[in-house]
């Protein structure tokens, strides 16, 4: 009979649940706003889950909470620290040709960098947790003034031939810079590009240069940023690769934990 | 204008009323969560005991009358210098989260969480232990160190003692004469002359102390779970308030327990909990916050280099002349020659204290200690990680102020190293149930 | 040149002037030597009257020590950090540092010193028996020719007459002298040689009296190597040029005078008694300036007996280099090497006994460790 597992990460913004076969294989993948009640939503997603792919209690396996409430999700048998399940979840959401070395996680309101070695171990971590800028709040705020979506972001910066210097770290004080930058009447695209750099820069400067070896992965909700991702390569002149379902990363890795602990 | 004194006295009496029961809270909630963590045993109860009173109950050191306090600030202080003059040395070094809220007005603002603390109990004046102080002896040893000697001249007579940066035989020449001078300042507040018999009783006063923590540690190094690590640290820093003859007698009951429950097999803790050694900056109660931490995250916290904790006693004074200057040099000789502090400029000694602990305790990993604004412990973390590396020991670098806000932050840092390490040896274990 | 250069100058010159007119300096002359003794004449009121010479040294040591104290005592009066302590003693044994406990490797370390002068200055005559052919390496002087062995120094200091021994001689010499350093080394310093328990025991009353000692600095054992070269010359040297090292050397006055033998005393007398009140202040302080020793010392790489330390275990808290006689420093700074046995190590052991950390420091025969550091040794005698 096959078995079935389940993760499930809880951000402040948005619960993301994942579920992958005893072979490590994504079966599905669901997100939903957190609301208030972490726990209930995380046991809606869970049934949701079960019945989309007809998986039945005996079929289901460990259900693995990680992320900001983990602890108080009820319906999971236990929980892990976000940094090991974004580690472990780089297993099966990597691509083929990526060498472990680093992955810098842009979560919604948090960015981690995660440093593993040759076997997938982690070596060493660092984390923005105090500051928004950095992390997809940053994306969400510039983009609602320049009157687009989130989507929208990074194909728009692709366009961009002159991106401009975003200076301000903090992301309060970066919010009226572009709207001065608005008012100048710079190209939307540029702005965009340059509040990419801004935040590769950011992040980049988290990162610790001794931790060479190894590709650069990213993870995460910022991971789908076609303009992040350009951003970086740019900074860090080199090739940076995209996990598969990147959302969802933390989750795969909670369910493949649970996996491993049958 | 006498009418808008006494309001503005009035005003004052209210705001120190309340900086004493807030900082009473704050001690009180660290106490209940050591207690919380389980693992407590009965003859600790003297030194969390020592403890309340200092902090909760806000009462001085337990002293005959007649016995004046002499405030220290560093460990290149000898102790028992002051013992032999009469008087009782008290470790004053803050670690309370209330008094670091008020001097962070008072200091710079990028000034080190323990020394605001001290400029915060001083604005205050609410606390006995500093206020009854008759003479307060700061090392000149890191930058704070050197202004708050300044600044808490406003109230107490200080002292300041010399420490040299570097430790040849000139260096402990002129150290030794600064330790003359110390003793004269003590005498002359005390009013008690030092004796050659004063000074000897001195050193076996300090000595019997030290001969229950060289006890207590290789307890803790032969048999690992015994207790917390936390509740290890709470048990040494009450040292701080505590005659060094009290404190012993009250650590061989704890050891001669200790020493039943190993042959008994009575341990808090399973055995494969990961091994975690802490070093860095100063951790003083109540800012017990990482030990908390670190064991709540499922950690053990077997062994400590900081200098509040294990580090700060465990060199023995070793007395080679009988001599009076022979006894002295002995003194100034084990403040300065084995201390691992990172106010030396040459420091490289502390990667072999550690390398050392790492074998006795079988250390698995090591969380760098730093606190806001400590640069000097700040500058060695580069060549310990390096160190530790080459050794195979993962470490990671805890930034941490003298506040509740950063906590989470903190404990998922913890979680997570603690986790590198459970997977080191092996798959996880469940967390709950 | 500096202040110290100049005075370690003059005093060279002073030592070789002493030793090449040593026989000028009568301090105390018999009209005929009497190098011989008997069973019988041991323990008789000859035998005391024959002291006389060590009790004049003796009681010129004592007052030369109190005017030290004294007078360093009134240059330090106007030192007034300091002088009003240095005169504190205990006035009781109540007073008294407990820690640390006995040690077994002390106790055989004494019992083998006083073993050994006893043995070469009583038990030869009272045995009746002498291994002529037998040199030890150490000042138990050979003008006492009823002892037990022979000592080397005296063909060392007299090379040319060792040159005119027959060759068995020469070769039984060579190779009992030889066999000595290299199988025991310096350990002959710090377990057997007379000079050596004279300096202990001076030592010793002086700890018992809590007299303040003179506190050795890395300069100040640098400035006594050049001393030490021109005792290593003169010994080698003066027979050479006309002279009787013989004159000079202090250990004369010790053995010989104790067996009760007619030795007269020249320059020797002067300077034992200049040794003992050095060594009353400064630890062993003829060690550091003693020829044989450096001869012996040249084996240190080969012989059997050595100073291990464990590097991770040390804390440099510098205890070792504080209690070392002869002020070896590497003992606390040395990093890297597992081996720290120095060529002035006398193997007496004080730095393993000082030492606070387990399995430090530990002297080792043939890499079995038969004395360890221990914390509880330092602190065991602190417990109520």
């Amino acid at each position: 009979m096959k078995r079935y597992y389940i993760g499930l990460d809880g951000g402040s913004t948005y619960l993301k649940a994942a579920m992958i076969d005893e072979r490590g294989n994504v079966i599905d993948t669901m997100v939903r706003n957190t609301g208030i009640d972490n726990s209930g939503t995380a046991t809606a997603l869970v049934d949701t889950l079960c019945q989309r792919s007809q998986i039945t209690d005996r079929q289901l396996g460990y259900i693995m909470a990680t992320g900001y409430s983990r602890k108080v999700l009820d319906v999971a048998d236990d929980d892990i620290s976000e940094i090991t399940a974004h580690a472990y979840g780089v297993r099966i959401t990597a691509p083929p040709q990526w060498r472990p070395g680093m992955i810098v996680d842009v979560g919604g309101q948090d960015s981690k960098i995660i440093y593993l070695d040759a076997n997938y171990t982690v070596k060493n971590f660092s984390m923005n947790d105090k500051c928004a800028a950095g992390t997809g709040k940053f994306m969400e705020v510039i983009a609602q003034i320049l009157e687009t979506t989130i989507d929208q972001v990074g194909p728009l910066s692709l366009q961009s031939t002159d991106p401009c210097d975003i200076n301000s770290t903090c992301v309060v004080f970066a919010q009226s810079e572009v709207i001065s930058l608005v008012a100048r009447k710079y190209d939307r695209r540029d702005i965009l590009a340059g509040m990419h750099l801004s935040m590769a820069r950011r992040i980049i400067k988290m990162m610790r240069k001794s931790e060479k070896g190894g590709d650069v992965l990213m993870s995460g909700g910022g991971a789908l940023n076609v303009g992040l991702r350009q951003a970086f390569e740019e900074e860090l002149m080199q090739d940076v690769y995209v996990a598969a379902h990147p959302q969802f990363n933390g989750a795969i890795g909670a369910a493949l934990i649970g996996c491993e602990r049958g | 204008m006498a009418y808008a004194d006494a309001i503005q006295e009035q005003r004052e009496q209210r705001r120190r009323q309340r900086f004493a029961t807030k900082s009473m809270h704050m001690t009180q909630k660290y106490l209940h969560r050591m207690r919380d963590l389980g693992g407590t045993l009965e003859q600790m109860e003297p030194f969390f005991n020592a403890l309340e009173r200092i902090y909760v109950q806000g009462l001085d050191v337990e002293r005959p009358r007649s016995t004046k306090t002499v405030g220290t600030y560093c460990v290149q202080v000898p102790q028992e210098l002051i013992y032999a003059a009469g008087a009782r040395p008290v470790k004053l070094c803050s670690g309370h989260y209330t008094a670091f809220s008020i001097g962070d007005d008072v200091v710079a603002r990028d000034a080190c969480p323990l020394v605001k603390a001290i400029a915060g109990f001083e604005h205050m004046g609410t606390l006995p232990l500093y206020e009854n102080c008759s003479l307060m002896v700061v090392p000149i040893t890191c930058d704070c160190k050197k202004r708050i000697a300044g600044l808490i001249k406003e109230k107490w007579p200080v002292h300041p003692l010399y420490v040299p940066a570097n430790r040849e035989d000139e260096d402990i020449e002129h150290y030794l004469d600064d330790l003359y001078q110390l003793m004269h300042m003590v005498s002359h507040v005390t009013g008690q002359d030092v004796t050659y018999e004063s000074l000897a009783n001195a050193l076996n006063l300090t000595g019997y102390a030290q001969y229950e923590l060289s006890r207590f540690l290789r307890i803790k190094r032969t048999t690992p779970n015994l207790l917390y690590g936390t509740h290890a640290m709470a048990v040494m820093n009450a040292s701080s308030y505590l005659d060094a003859g009290v404190w012993a007698s009250a650590m061989g009951a704890l050891n001669d327990e200790l020493e039943r429950r190993a042959r008994a097999n009575e341990l808090v803790s399973r055995k494969d909990l990961p091994r975690i050694m802490l070093t860095g900056s100063p951790i003083v109660f109540p800012n017990l916050k990482i030990p908390l931490l670190i064991e709540e995250a499922g950690g053990m916290v077997v062994a400590d280099e900081t200098c509040m904790g294990e580090r700060g006693m465990s060199d023995p004074v070793v007395p080679v002349d009988a001599s009076f200057d022979g006894l002295m040099r002995s003194l100034a000789i084990r403040s300065l020659r084995p201390c691992p502090c990172p106010t030396f400029a040459d420091n490289s000694q502390r990667i072999y204290r550690l390398r050392q602990m790492v074998r006795d305790y079988h250390v698995e990993g090591v969380i760098y200690h730093v606190l806001r604004g400590c640069l000097v412990y700040d500058y060695e973390f580069r060549l310990v990680e390096e160190e530790l590396e080459s050794m195979g020991i993962p470490v990671i670098r805890l930034e941490s102020d003298y506040t509740d806000q950063d906590v989470e932050q903190l404990r998922i840092r913890s979680e997570a190293f603690v986790e590198t390490i459970k997977l080191k040896k092996g798959p996880l274990k469940a967390n709950r149930g | 040149m500096n202040k110290k250069g100049l005075v370690t100058a003059i005093v060279c010159t002073l030592m070789v002037f002493a030793a090449y007119f040593a026989w000028q300096f009568v301090f105390f002359d018999y009209e005929t030597n009497v190098y011989t003794t008997t069973a019988e004449q041991l323990f008789t009121i000859d035998h005391l009257t024959k002291l006389v010479p060590l009790l004049i040294i003796g009681l010129l040591t004592a007052i030369g020590i109190v005017a030290c104290i004294v007078v360093r005592n009134h240059l330090m009066r106007r030192d007034t950090l300091r002088s009003p302590y240095a005169t504190r003693r205990a006035p009781s044994s109540n007073g008294r540092v407990r820690g640390r406990r006995v040690s077994a490797f002390m106790v055989v370390r004494w019992i083998c010193m006083v073993g050994f002068f006893a043995l070469m200055v009583f038990g030869g005559v009272l045995l009746g028996v002498r291994y002529a052919w037998i040199s030890i390496p150490v000042l138990s002087c050979p003008a006492n020719m009823s002892q037990l062995t022979e000592a080397s120094c005296y063909y060392l200091a007299h090379l040319e007459e060792l040159a005119s021994l027959p060759l068995m001689g020469i070769m039984v010499f060579v190779a009992s002298t030889l066999g000595f350093v290299l199988v025991l080394g310096r350990v002959l310093c710090g377990f057997v040689c007379p000079m050596g328990l004279v300096q202990d025991v001076m030592h010793k009353i002086r700890q018992a009296t809590k007299v303040e000692g003179i506190a050795m600095t890395e300069r100040m054992y640098q400035a006594l190597v050049p001393i030490r070269w021109v005792m290593l010359l003169l010994m080698i040297g003066l027979s050479f040029v006309g002279g009787n090292f013989c004159n000079f050397c202090p250990a004369i006055a010790l053995t010989p005078v104790a067996a009760g033998l007619s030795v007269s005393l020249y320059a020797s007398g002067f300077l034992m008694v200049f040794v003992l009140i050095a060594s009353f202040f400064k630890r062993r302080f003829f060690c550091t300036i003693c020829p044989l020793g450096y001869l012996m010392g040249l084996a240190h790489r080969v012989q059997p007996f050595r100073i291990k330390k464990d590097c991770t275990a040390c804390t440099e808290c510098g205890a070792c280099y504080e209690a070392c006689p002869m002020g070896i420093k590497q003992l606390y700074t040395e990093r890297e090497q597992t081996d720290v046995t120095d060529i002035s190590c006398i193997m007496c052991g004080e730095c393993v006994r000082c030492c606070p950390e387990d399995c430090a420091l530990s002297l080792t025969l043939f890499g079995k460790d038969i004395y360890v550091s221990k914390r509880s040794r330092v602190v065991e005698g602190y417990r109520r």
